[in-house]
């Protein structure tokens, strides 16, 4: 199971998305979420191997997120995010996943991008993501809780059809957790249907993603 | 039968549109004509003349109603070929002595380098050839012989007389008198002549001609010498004209940049002052009337040279130079008077402008090029705008960039079934020559689906080409629209043939769709020249290409179409450049093709829209995996 998944869902058992403990200690979150970590997939039902990997993801995360509170204020940014896309008929989950809010500081809205490559470099990493959106939300950290409508674009390899959102249509992002320590969000997507270049239908039917704040721009 | 029925049969509303807009293309050329070209539709209108020289027209129209006249004629004998003792001698020699005296004024009307002379010429050749053949017939016939010895006896009878007037006709072309006279003295009586020898075998006319025919080629030769260099005379004149208001409209800029740094506002069209906006639109007014000047006077050029090579390049540069000198300047100017809560209002319209006259040159970036540095000092004015400008950029390439991966990807789909344009003439078909006159028609073949140059009558091209590409699907590279409200896209003139496509797609769902991507709503426009570009060309409906079916071909000549060329057809010829006829064969040959496509799809950089009826891209790759 994705580390982003057992994050979002641990975070959720462990306070309502309306209130995230944005200010707490790093030490302090990393020393309550661990044995939560471990516990939870009990309780959710996961097989004794699915556990394992999640126990030793959570032990090297959190183990990053300690390092990171011992270093106090040096920003040490994780490496990476993780989405989850539950296709039919096999789901797909896509590593290095950044959040960025972008402001034009102009008056229109603030643009939330999601991308599982570095838009600043010209090679792409497949399978490639793009989730496009405005919220009127300054910060990334405060999109915690918020619902924002995106656009999304896919494409499973370099020589698959380009997918995307028909003209009207867009996904629900919900914005859950915003972790300081991680510097990073979970959010839960909802479902859409996208429309492959080639008039295909990729269905999107939810999942979660663990998306690493990369950068903001006011 | 009905057409309605016929599956590739386009809309009676595409039909309308397509009509209305090659009306609103047609009738803004030259207001001295009144005919249009040969269409698969009317096969037998003449080629339009370009009007260059006085006279050319009403000559045009009378040589073409004497073709249809004997056209006539000719197809009612030949049904009776069969029994030409039933023909009529004095229609024969009626036919015979006007067809003998059209044949020389195409000649002259050649001489007024008008395209449709030398189609008259081959198509009043082919009739005087049928004419000739029934002249024989009908002599060897027991009526033809009776009156054979008639014409003989009058001939002889009339041959001193004849020899006298050739006496006094060669003594007044050594004097040199009136070559007006000299021709029309010796036309009349060549038409005589004609009406008679034409019952003869050509063998036998020098027998009763004398020197007749070299005298006449003698005055020919003095006469059109006269002509041309008067006809010449004329289209430099015009020439003259043309690169006179180009050069006026370079002065225009000059003054306007002027003004407009020394008051703030500067004169524009119908003496009303506008700000630097709006004189910037005017500049790319200037440039667009001014390129349609040098393009007539380009074409003028082959014209008086009877060579397709490009003279005036040298002006559409000088042209090229004072546009991009003036529109950096206002923006210069603007940069020093524009109040700073106003900057950001004047660069969003300077852009929309910038992007809408790229698309319209040579190369997609002429202007913007030009007028980035102008640009960045006039934003540098306005505190905050460029880390707007920055931040809109990023916030907008993402989208960008996916969706024009995903439009191309989808254009190729959509394309599969369709032959490029260029594929599809320069393909050859079978001929079939079943509309043609009855004594023109001939067994099967295969020949190009368009032809460079004007080999056969016109109004036979016209047929076999347009039976042939009707309703064919195409794919046709770079669509833009005619004018902002224009319900017609042209893609520009190339290797002997444009098109005029009816905007019948319906873009609004995916331009409302790129509005949200690009974050551009009623207080908001597009900040980077990327982001202008794809809103303005999409509100424009300039498409990167299209697909579509040929509805109707329309058969041009290159030399008319660029000399009677409207102001408002500019879009046929990018700025900054001159149309391209073959180097290598005469102006006055070259064809000029116009189809006229309803389009199925069209491929915008950002988006694709089809027709409602398109079918699904699905079906069409799996029927193009097999």
């Amino acid at each position: 199971m994705p580390y982003a998944k057992i994050l979002s869902r641990g975070r959720r058992n462990l306070a309502p998305p309306t209130r995230p403990p944005r200010q707490q200690p790093n030490l302090v979150v990393a020393m309550v979420l661990l044995p939560l970590v471990i516990v939870l997939p009990l309780l959710l039902g996961c097989s004794k191997e699915e556990m394992n990997q999640a126990l030793e993801s959570a032990k090297s995360k959190t183990k990053a997120m300690t390092a990171s509170a011992v270093e106090a204020v040096e920003e040490k940014l994780p490496e990476s995010g993780e989405i989850t896309l539950n296709l039919k008929p096999d789901p797909v989950t896509i590593s290095n996943v950044d959040i960025e809010l972008i402001s034009m500081g102009d008056g229109r809205p603030n643009v939330v991008q999601i991308t599982t490559y570095d838009p600043k470099s010209p090679s792409r990493s497949y399978p490639a993501l793009c989730l496009h959106g405005i919220t009127n939300t300054s910060t990334t950290s405060s999109l915690a809780g918020e619902e924002v409508r995106c656009d999304v674009y896919y494409q499973k390899s370099e020589t698959s059809p380009v997918a995307m959102t028909k003209p009207g249509e867009a996904i629900t992002i919900e914005f859950q957790q915003y972790s300081p320590t991680d510097h990073a969000l979970t959010a839960t997507l909802g479902m859409i249907a996208l429309r492959g270049s080639d008039d295909s239908v990729i269905q999107i039917e939810g999942g979660d993603l663990l998306a690493v704040i990369r950068e903001e721009t006011k | 039968m009905s057409n309605s029925s016929h599956p590739l049969m386009p809309t009676r509303l595409s039909r309308l549109i397509i009509l209305a807009a090659s009306t609103a293309l047609l009738s803004l050329a030259s207001n001295t004509t009144a005919v249009g070209n040969p269409t698969g539709e009317d096969p037998s209108q003449p080629l339009r003349t370009h009007a260059t020289i006085d006279g050319a027209d009403a000559l045009a129209n009378e040589l073409h109603q004497t073709y249809l006249e004997e056209l006539a004629v000719v197809k009612r004998m030949f049904e009776k070929r069969n029994d030409p003792a039933g023909f009529s001698d004095r229609q024969i020699s009626k036919s015979a002595a006007r067809l003998w005296k059209a044949r020389r004024d195409a000649k002259h009307l050649e001489l007024m380098s008008e395209p449709i002379a030398a189609d008259l010429t081959r198509k009043f050749l082919l009739l005087a050839i049928q004419i000739d053949q029934f002249g024989l017939s009908y002599s060897r016939t027991p009526r033809g012989s009776q009156m054979m010895t008639k014409l003989i006896t009058k001939l002889q009878r009339d041959s001193p007389r004849f020899q006298k007037f050739l006496q006094q006709a060669a003594a007044s072309l050594e004097k040199g008198s009136d070559s007006e006279i000299f021709t029309k003295q010796m036309e009349a009586r060549g038409m005589q002549m004609r009406e008679s020898l034409v019952f003869f075998r050509p063998l036998e006319h020098k027998k009763y001609l004398f020197n007749f025919e070299s005298l006449l080629v003698a005055g020919d030769v003095r006469h059109n010498k006269l002509r041309r260099t008067r006809y010449l005379a004329q289209a430099n004149e015009k020439i003259k004209n043309e690169l006179a208001t180009a050069a006026a409209a370079t002065e225009q800029m000059k003054r306007i940049c002027q003004e407009l740094q020394e008051t703030g506002s500067a004169t524009l069209d119908g003496d009303v002052k506008g700000d630097g906006t709006q004189a910037f639109a005017q500049v790319c007014r200037l440039w667009a009337r001014a390129s349609a000047n040098l393009t007539r006077a380009n074409a003028l050029g082959w014209m008086v040279t009877n060579k397709t090579v490009n003279s005036k390049t040298g002006e559409i540069a000088n042209l090229k130079s004072a546009t991009l000198i003036a529109l950096p300047a206002i923006i210069n100017s603007l940069a020093e008077t524009t109040a700073t809560d106003q900057i950001p209002e004047v660069y969003t319209d300077l852009l929309s402008q910038i992007s809408q006259i790229d698309r319209r040159t040579t190369s997609r970036k002429l202007v913007s090029e030009a007028c980035t540095s102008a640009l960045n000092e006039l934003i540098k004015k306005s505190p905050g705008l460029a880390e707007s400008i920055d931040a809109y950029t990023r916030a907008t390439s993402e989208p960008l960039s996916w969706r024009n991966r995903f439009a191309s990807q989808q254009a190729g789909y959509l394309s599969t079934q369709q032959a490029s344009v260029e594929a599809l003439l320069n393909s050859k078909g079978p001929a079939n020559t079943g509309n043609r006159p009855n004594f023109a028609r001939r067994p099967g073949g295969e020949t190009l689906m368009v032809s460079k140059t004007f080999n056969e009558p016109a109004d036979w091209m016209i047929d076999e080409t347009a039976k042939r590409l009707a309703g064919k699907s195409i794919k046709h590279d770079h669509l833009l629209r005619l004018g902002p409200k224009s319900r017609t896209g042209i893609v520009p003139f190339m290797n002997g043939h444009y098109a005029n496509v009816a905007l019948a797609l319906s873009p609004e769902k995916e331009i409302a769709d790129l509005k949200v991507a690009l974050l551009i709503d009623e207080e908001h426009n597009a900040l980077s020249l990327a982001g202008m570009d794809a809103i303005s060309s999409a509100e424009m409906q300039d498409y990167l290409s299209i697909g579509g079916t040929i509805q109707q071909v329309h058969l041009e000549a290159l030399l008319t179409r660029f000399i009677a060329f409207p102001d408002a057809a500019i879009t046929l010829v990018p700025l900054a450049g001159l149309p391209q006829g073959n180097t290598n064969l005469a102006p006055l040959e070259q064809t000029c093709w116009r189809l006229d496509i309803i389009p199925q799809w069209a491929h915008h950089r950002y988006f694709n829209v089809r027709s409602t009826d398109s079918p699904s891209l699905e079906r069409k790759t799996a029927q193009a995996s097999h």
